[in-house]
């Protein structure tokens, strides 16, 4: 009952739009009761006096949705009659607004009864040019030149003849003409689109990118220190932690949370600040026609380049460990442009809604801490492996969460250790980061548009 | 069709925007709408614009404050796409608005004209053969080194006109960029915008400058309520805008 009470609550406001929807149905349905549709409209004016805007779109959605020409006409006929009684200048405001296909003979002479009665008589006699040769015309005609001697011609006038003109140029170019472009996406260019934008745009996103490092340590005395600083500070808390909570530790532990932190911080920064790519730089986007995913290829190139020179900060720990590099070195930047990619493609799509809904950034911010407890950045997958994890749950948890994959990845570059989890979960979650990419590549590139209005 | 002659062509061309409404993020109202199903609230900032403009003119763009000037502004430099019609752009194109354009407000004005002409499309070697032409045009001598955020509005906007200016666009948009300048600017960037008409760029400018306007146009175009009202005469245009 509850629900029944809330629903009628509701629909008070949207009375106008029913009856809208009535209407349309009536016109399309059944063309001939003119009584009943003129009957709804004049209970539709009492609701809602500026009805206008709502019927241009009904009556354009009719034009190109349903290609019912007919009944928009019908429409637009019935539309300003009602008007024409109640208020001219609505009226016509509606008719110069609506689209001209939709305006039919009928309708034609109607405007002119109004134009002739508001004492257009330049717009009224241009508007007579579009009506059908009938007996009556010429009269008009005539008479009406004969007002125009003595008058002196007023601005409105002068300004209605003019649209009347564009009018019934677009009257008479239309007609039989097919249904308007429309933008389609396509599936594949979509997915090529980012790393095209990425290789056309290279030095300018260089020039970004070193513009985003000089200032970030503008005026800090510290400067490039403080990129280290916190993961280290925070390497040593989890450490103490550690020794005060459990007792299993592995051998390389302040390497693996060091590497841990550095990686998650820079995927955080690409997830928290890609979010809102297009939200902040409203400014630019509103200037310069550029790919719109250009600001986000800065940000995760920015982090890229963050992380490879925050990670020179385990160096000391390397020679304390006295580990060689190996080979293995070169899975370390792959797995970092792995992690970047897949914050660049959940922010392809978080930053299109972002504009329209401002919740999504804190949702992220949100998801990107609880994010870190759940990935193992402060602790090891192994440790994950060898706790208290049913097998299922671990394989769901490997499928979901890429991130530690690519993490251990990243620390077994280093360590040289291998954990033995099987090589089909890299190639799932390769998978998973693909699917991903190629969602948020086709949300993005349907959207951007749309996304682009709501800043 | 003569597609060379008129690199701007605008047929029909229909924009429509979302309603900002402060008040429809509430979770209240967010949550009704479910039920009142149809909530899509637009409202048409362009309605059926039909525009060709000639190479080498300068279009002048009048109307009240919200009549959709800077939006079709915005529509010929390709920053919205039309929801309906057509719209065909040929050429390089830049769109200067008043405050400059891709500004980083902490980097020193020299910095700005690299990361701007990039932005707009220039590479870097252009942008180094043209870095002292730039920065004499604006005329803003030793500031040019000193942090973006220290700038009046002013010499912003002669930054950015001189950027775009010597970026060679074959189509220049200008929306409300006199407004803010001193006499002295006025007079340099008119100059320069005449002289650039000569060399067939296309120039449209957005004022609520008349006079400005009406010495520099070629062409004036009035506009209403996302409707062109008048686009033939220029005289007539602003007679008409003075007396609505």
């Amino acid at each position: 009952m509850e629900g029944r009470g809330l629903q009628r609550f509701a629909a008070k406001g949207s009375i106008a739009q029913k009856l809208i929807k009535r209407i349309v149905k009536l016109v399309v349905n059944s063309p001939t009761e003119s009584s009943k549709i003129s009957e709804t409209f004049a209970l539709l004016y009492d609701t809602d006096p500026k009805l206008s805007q709502s019927l241009i779109y009904s009556i354009e959605n009719l034009i190109y949705e349903k290609n019912d020409i007919a009944a928009a006409k019908l429409l637009f006929l019935h539309t300003t009659s009602t008007l024409a009684s109640k208020d001219s200048k609505q009226c016509l405001d509606f008719v110069y607004s609506c689209d001209p296909l939709a305006i039919g003979q009928d309708s034609l002479k109607l405007v002119f009864e109004l134009h002739y009665k508001e004492e257009h008589y330049l717009a009224s006699l241009l508007i007579l040019d579009g009506v059908s040769q009938e007996h009556w015309v010429n009269e008009k005609r005539t008479e009406i030149a004969d007002l125009i001697k003595d008058k002196e011609l007023s601005k409105v006038d002068i300004i209605y003849q003019n649209l009347a003109n564009l009018l019934l140029l677009k009257r008479s170019k239309i007609t039989g003409q097919g249904p308007p472009n429309v933008k389609k996406t396509k599936f594949f260019s979509s997915l090529l689109q980012t790393p095209i934008v990425a290789w056309e745009y290279r030095n300018q996103l260089g020039r970004m990118i070193r513009r985003d490092l000089d200032v970030k340590y503008q005026k800090s005395i510290l400067g490039w220190a403080w990129g280290i600083i916190e993961p280290l500070a925070l390497t040593v808390t989890f450490l103490f932690l550690f020794d005060i909570l459990s007792t299993t530790t592995s051998r390389y532990m302040p390497l693996n949370i060091m590497i841990g932190i550095i990686i998650w911080s820079g995927f955080g920064h690409i997830l928290l600040r890609g979010t809102k790519s297009l939200e902040s730089n409203t400014a630019v986007l509103q200037r310069v026609n550029l790919p719109r995913q250009i600001f986000l290829l800065n940000i995760a190139g920015t982090s890229i380049v963050t992380v490879s020179l925050n990670i020179l900060a385990i160096i000391p720990l390397l020679i304390y460990y006295q580990i060689t590099p190996t080979w293995k070195l070169i899975l370390f930047p792959a797995s970092l442009i792995l992690v970047a990619a897949y914050g660049v493609s959940v922010s392809l799509f978080t930053s299109t809604i972002q504009t329209k809904w401002r919740d999504v950034s804190h949702l992220v911010s949100v998801a990107v801490r609880i994010g870190f407890y759940f990935t193992p950045v402060f602790f090891t997958l192994e440790m994950l492996i060898n706790g208290r994890i049913p097998p299922e749950f671990l394989t769901a948890y490997l499928i979901i969460n890429p991130i530690a994959i690519y993490l251990t990845l990243a620390r077994s570059a280093f360590t040289n250790e291998s954990i033995d989890i099987g090589q089909e979960y890299f190639w799932i979650s390769l998978l998973h980061l693909i699917l991903l990419y190629t969602f948020s590549a086709y949300w993005f590139s349907r959207n951007e548009d749309k996304a682009v209005k709501y800043l | 069709m003569r597609a060379g002659k008129f690199p701007i062509v605008l047929d029909d061309v229909v924009l429509d925007f979302p309603f900002h409404n402060a008040g429809k993020t509430t979770i209240q109202k967010q949550f009704l709408s479910l039920f009142k199903g149809n909530n899509k609230k637009w409202f048409r900032a362009l309605s059926g614009i039909d525009l060709k403009i000639k190479k080498g003119s300068v279009v002048g763009i009048i109307g009240d404050n919200g009549a959709g000037k800077s939006t079709l502004l915005r529509v010929i430099g390709g920053i919205y796409k039309p929801d309906r019609g057509k719209i065909t752009v040929e050429g390089k194109v830049i769109l200067l608005a008043s405050l400059g354009l891709g500004f980083s407000n902490d980097l020193p004005g020299r910095d700005n004209i690299y990361l701007t002409g990039g932005l707009i499309g220039m590479n870097e070697d252009e942008i180094a053969h043209k870095e002292q032409d730039i920065i004499d045009f604006s005329g803003l001598k030793e500031f040019i080194d000193a942090p973006l955020r220290t700038y009046s509005s002013g010499m912003r906007a002669r930054l950015g006109f001189s950027i775009a200016c010597h970026s060679k666009p074959e189509i220049l948009l200008l929306d409300e960029v006199f407004s803010v300048g001193d006499y002295e600017f006025r007079r340099k960037s008119k100059q320069k915008i005449l002289q650039m008409v000569e060399g067939e760029t296309t120039v449209v400018v957005v004022s609520h400058n008349i006079q400005t306007l009406e010495e520099i146009c070629d062409r004036i175009i009035y506009i209403e309520n996302g409707k062109i009202l008048m686009s033939t005469s220029k005289k007539y245009a602003i007679e008409l805008y003075k007396r609505t």
